[in-house]
């Protein structure tokens, strides 16, 4: 009876508990590595849309360039510029 | 449980008769059996597991994705079409288009009287579209419309367009109008080489007729693909995307010259209209590499506004259309019996005005007698009879259709470009009929020939008797890659020598004949005349053309100019000579080629 007493004492000796405060710190500090991961992410995504935004502006701008360039290169466009200077084309027919 | 526990629950568990007889089965045995079911459910589920896993994983992965995955199409951007020098001829613009909302302004409208006039008036300022085109647009009993200009084409705005667009949206100037992203095709050089480079279906990155058709999958670039999951309302959610990266089409340089290509549109439009012809054609080709410098078709349509053109005048003539060519046939006559040294330039004949053709009589096209010419006099008087007496009497007829056939007539050129005709010569059973068709085949009648067969064949004459593949792209530039095409030798169809005889035969032809080259000071240029009358009926409804090349004894240009049913003045020479000697003079002053004699 002795012995089975011992033994129940023994049995419900409690282990060394974990400082809750060790517990919330370890909580905050995955809180805040988390937030600040989410928070950097974030800021890269709006990053990458605005430099995709800039990216699609400038295409269009190159576009516009290019046509521009290519309309003013037309020979049609040349010669109408031309005729507005007071140019006129030479005369290519048959020469009497 | 000890031995002696389960003994005894074993004992009182059974009924009392079956006590003492059951058979005792050993624990071990149970065990196993035991084991044996537990190993055979789990198999079972393990069967069951590897046949979901692994048989089915492609279906049910699809029916997962399915359900919150979406896949999304990047489109590729257009590659452009551009001239040798680098002249863009086609590109595609992003931007935006216009969209209204009638009713919502129609209801401002009644608030405050005058709105529908300011937001017309602010468009037309921004796309340079009349108000009073966009203000009945603002006024359908409608939810949304896209603005059109005056030609029912949508109005796109790009570059500072847009800019200005979306400012003006943002501050409130144009309520009840909003914008939506869009990709357009455009021609800046309002419709030169129109029927070459074809064009883009509105909505679509298909191409249609010409370039933008033959070199569909190099100018379309391969579309990108987003992979993203979606919420359950099947929107986006921000987190991990698949994505495939457009490839952007590859952009196409040709070997047209744009100043050159717009010379011989020029030209051909006045020429036909001075002449009062049905439609007409220019080439002109480079004869030493075979490269089309210039192709120009009159009508022709302005791709910016393909939907109001006439469609019969999207199909490029110059390599689908067939025709007589008439005298300008002759030259190839000539240059076979030189090449089999059946004649010479100075072998003489007697020209009594008409041969006699399988029992028909085949007369001068002016019902003359020459009397005794030489083989150039032939030329020079572009003689039916000569060419006949030749074809008849010095080549022959299977030597006549072989030659034919190795100038590339009867089969395509291999141009890339799309629906082209591969021409035509009858060859009859029939030994009269034979015959007469190999006398009228010499100079050009009731033979089908497209307009670049002509001038591939007087390329060969040109080049030493070298004929070769039309080369129409130059270069294909891809992902920082350029693709350069090398001219491609067809074949030797006559010797050096008889192309040299030939040139030489043609130089006078030119001078002396209608084509009148005497009037081209300072240049030697190799020529003939053509005038088919395909009608028997009607024998002023003619082709007449000029086909030649300059310089002479160095080609940098053959030139081709048909007309289609002149009525000024039916004949070859007189209806088409003009603009092919002022084309021959434009070119020697534009490739710098200085005077010769």
């Amino acid at each position: 009876m002795q012995a089975h007493t011992t033994l129940k004492q023994q049995n419900t000796v409690r282990p060394a508990r974990t400082p809750i405060w060790l517990c919330l710190a370890l909580i905050a500090v995955s809180a805040f590595l988390y937030v600040s991961q989410v928070a950097r992410v974030s800021s890269i995504n709006s990053q990458l849309q605005q430099q995709s935004q800039i990216s699609q502006q400038l295409l269009e701008q190159r576009q516009y360039l290019q046509l521009q360039t290519a309309t003013e290169q037309s020979p049609a466009y040349i010669l109408q510029q031309a005729a507005n200077l007071g140019m006129q084309p030479g005369n290519w027919g048959d020469q009497p | 449980m000890n031995g002696y526990l389960y003994d005894s629950w074993r004992k009182y568990s059974q009924p009392a008769a079956a006590r003492d007889h059951a058979p005792k089965i050993s624990a071990a045995k149970r065990s196993a059996l035991l084991g044996c079911a537990f190993i055979t459910a789990f198999a079972g589920l393990g069967v069951r597991a590897a046949y979901w896993q692994i048989t089915q994983h492609s279906y049910l992965t699809a029916q997962a994705n399915a359900e919150h995955m979406l896949s999304l199409q990047i489109p590729s951007l257009r590659g452009q079409i551009l001239d040798t020098h680098g002249v863009i001829l086609a590109l595609t613009m992003t931007g935006s288009s216009i969209i209204a909302d009638p009713l919502q302004l129609q209801q401002l409208n009644t608030q405050n009287n005058g709105v529908m006039q300011s937001v017309a008036q602010n468009l037309a300022q921004i796309t340079g579209v009349a108000a009073n085109i966009l203000l009945p647009q603002l006024q359908l009993q409608t939810q949304y419309h896209m603005l059109t200009n005056a030609n029912g084409q949508t109005i796109y705005a790009a570059g500072p367009e847009d800019d200005a667009l979306q400012t003006a949206i943002n501050n409130g100037s144009l309520p009840g109008v909003t914008t939506q992203s869009a990709e357009w095709r455009v021609y800046p050089s309002d419709g030169l080489a129109a029927q070459l480079v074809g064009f883009v279906q509105n909505g679509a990155n298909q191409g249609k007729y010409g370039i933008e058709s033959s070199w569909q999958t190099a100018l379309a670039g391969t579309n990108g693909l987003v992979y993203t999951p979606v919420d359950v309302n099947g929107q986006p959610l921000a987190g991990s995307h698949e994505i495939t990266a457009p490839i952007p089409g590859a952009n196409i340089s040709l070997t047209i010259d744009a100043n050159i290509q717009f010379m011989a549109e020029q030209g051909l439009q006045n020429a036909v209209t001075a002449m009062n012809a049905d439609a007409g054609t220019v080439i002109v080709e480079d004869p030493s590499t075979g490269a089309i410098v210039a192709m120009a078709n009159y009508p022709s349509f302005d791709p910016n506004t393909y939907s109001s053109a006439n469609i019969s005048s999207f199909t490029n003539p110059a390599v689908s259309s067939m025709y007589d060519p008439g005298s300008t046939m002759k030259a190839f006559t000539m240059a076979t019996a030189l090449d089999l040294g059946a004649i010479t330039p100075d072998t003489s004949f007697n020209d009594p005005g008409y041969i006699n053709a399988g029992g028909q009589i085949i007369y001068n096209w002016n019902q003359l007698a020459w009397g005794t010419e030489t083989m150039t006099q032939v030329l020079e008087h572009s003689a039916n009879v000569g060419a006949s007496w030749v074809a008849l009497n010095k080549i022959g007829q299977q030597n006549f259709y072989n030659y034919l056939s190795a100038f590339g007539f009867g089969s395509q050129t291999g141009i890339a470009l799309p629906d082209e005709a591969a021409g035509q010569f009858p060859q009859s059973q029939n030994a009269a009929q034979a015959e007469l068709n190999l006398a009228e085949n010499s100079f050009g009648e009731s033979i089908g020939v497209t307009p670049l067969q002509m001038v591939m064949g007087y390329g060969a004459l040109a080049n030493g008797g070298l004929l070769m593949k039309p080369m129409i792209v130059q270069s294909v530039q891809q992902n920082g890659k350029n693709y350069q095409y090398k001219p491609v030798t067809v074949r030797r169809v006559i010797s050096a020598q008889a192309a040299q005889q030939i040139t030489q035969m043609l130089i006078p032809t030119g001078i002396y004949g209608d084509a009148q080259t005497y009037l081209i000071q300072g240049y030697a240029v190799a020529a003939k005349t053509g005038t088919s009358t395909p009608n028997p009926q009607d024998p002023s409804w003619t082709y007449a053309s000029v086909i030649g090349y300059a310089p002479a004894n160095h080609p940098k240009y053959v030139i081709l100019v048909k007309l289609d049913h002149p009525q000024t003045n039916i004949f070859g020479g007189f209806a088409a000579g003009p603009l092919w000697r002022q084309l021959v003079r434009e070119l020697m002053a534009y490739a710098n080629i200085p005077p010769s004699n």
